[in-house]
């Protein structure tokens, strides 16, 4: 089966802005992943833009870029400060029912002797405090392992 | 890059325990060396038997016979049976109170920037963890009674048998309480194995729940 195939059969409504998940003890609502992207601003002005949360386009674009922002379906917009060099994780789960929640897109940041991490917000409930678009911030060291999808600032 | 796909599969080969033996390929069967596939949407993971049919046929049965179980009054017991139902139901030949190895199995195809994350929950909102057979009762010390334990790189712990407390294994619950199936940062282009079980206790309520199973992990 390919997962990759985008469809979210748990969701009980999907608009252009959010969705709706309903289950026994909670309601979930989350981003339209459809409808999410990262944009990448380059010196002069130019943009590259992703595609959404399945198939994201990060391999794709250069290095070199000046700004990073990520547009969420609901119409926030975070903006990451400019640093060394970008590593966007997303955080999905998968049911074995063939369901599909996406949780955070964790942007990791190199700064100089550390790596700072925009956990950005997907998904809310009625028992986290976590908003859509919230923004957790954390630290961690910065990994001995070589990954080639680090995309660097000019 | 994308995010990678998954494809399941679990050993219906009565013969061994013997690898699945899948690389990934575009035109490659997932069904070879007594692996079947399993399809997400379609295909259901049922634990069963030990009840008034003492057992159900193998190595295949009709799609929909259910046995029910036994609650136990002296001591524990674990659910005898796993079968995957499919346009009948399928035997899971070598999961497990047992020490088998390759007896469910995950292929990634792609890139994870994680490992790969074996989780419970009440539903498909990934979000809550109520139901019994998750929060367990006084007699399973507050454990799930789901038991997990990967597998992808050796077979369970034998001492007779293995739980939830061994290395690699958990008494699966949400997100605290979950298996790295491959125990790794990255994981690419890889099969991951596990085996999976359910204990009752004497103190569990007599229950049909349908909890499910999530795999968790990153990408870029």
């Amino acid at each position: 089966m390919d997962l990759s195939t985008k469809e979210l059969p748990n969701f009980d409504r999907l608009d252009g802005t959010d969705g709706t998940i309903l289950g026994r003890y909670n309601k979930v609502n989350s981003v339209n992943p459809h409808k999410c992207r990262f944009v990448a601003t380059y010196p002069g002005g130019a943009e590259i833009k992703g595609i959404d949360l399945f198939t994201t386009g990060w391999a794709q674009i250069p290095n070199g870029l000046s700004k990073l922002r990520y547009e969420l379906s609901t119409g926030h917009i975070i903006e990451i400060p400019k640093f060394k060099a970008y590593l966007p994780m997303i955080e999905v789960s998968f049911g074995m029912d063939g369901s599909k929640v996406f949780h955070y897109i964790n942007v990791n940041c190199l700064a100089d002797k550390e790596v700072i991490v925009y956990k950005i917000v997907l998904r809310q409930d009625q028992l986290l405090p976590q908003k859509i678009g919230d923004v957790i911030m954390s630290r961690k060291l910065v990994s001995t392992e070589r990954n080639s999808s680090w995309k660097y600032t000019s | 890059m994308a995010e990678p796909e998954l494809i399941f599969a679990f050993s219906h080969d009565s013969a061994g325990d013997t690898p699945w033996g899948f690389n990934g390929g575009n035109e490659e069967d997932p069904n070879k060396n007594g692996f079947m596939e399993i399809t997400p949407t379609t295909d259901l993971v049922v634990f069963t038997g030990g009840g008034i049919l003492g057992s159900l046929p193998t190595p295949t049965t009709i799609s929909g016979h259910r046995d029910a179980t036994i609650r136990p009054a002296v001591t524990s017991y674990t659910i005898p049976q796993t079968y995957v139902e499919k346009d009948q139901m399928y035997i899971c030949q070598h999961t497990g109170y047992n020490n088998n190895r390759y007896a469910m199995a995950v292929y990634i195809k792609g890139h994870m920037t994680s490992d790969l994350y074996l989780e419970a929950w009440d539903d498909n909102t990934f979000s809550t963890t109520n139901l019994e057979i998750l929060t367990g009762t006084p007699n399973s010390g507050g454990d799930s009674l789901i038991n997990a334990i990967r597998t992808t790189y050796s077979e369970p712990p034998w001492h007779p048998g293995w739980d939830g407390t061994d290395d690699g294994a958990a008494f699966l619950r949400g997100v605290e309480h979950r298996v790295g199936l491959n125990n790794t940062s990255t994981i690419t282009d890889s099969i991951v194995y596990y085996n999976i079980y359910i204990r009752l206790q004497t103190d569990c309520s007599t229950f049909h729940v349908t909890p499910v199973l999530g795999f968790r992990y990153l990408y870029t």
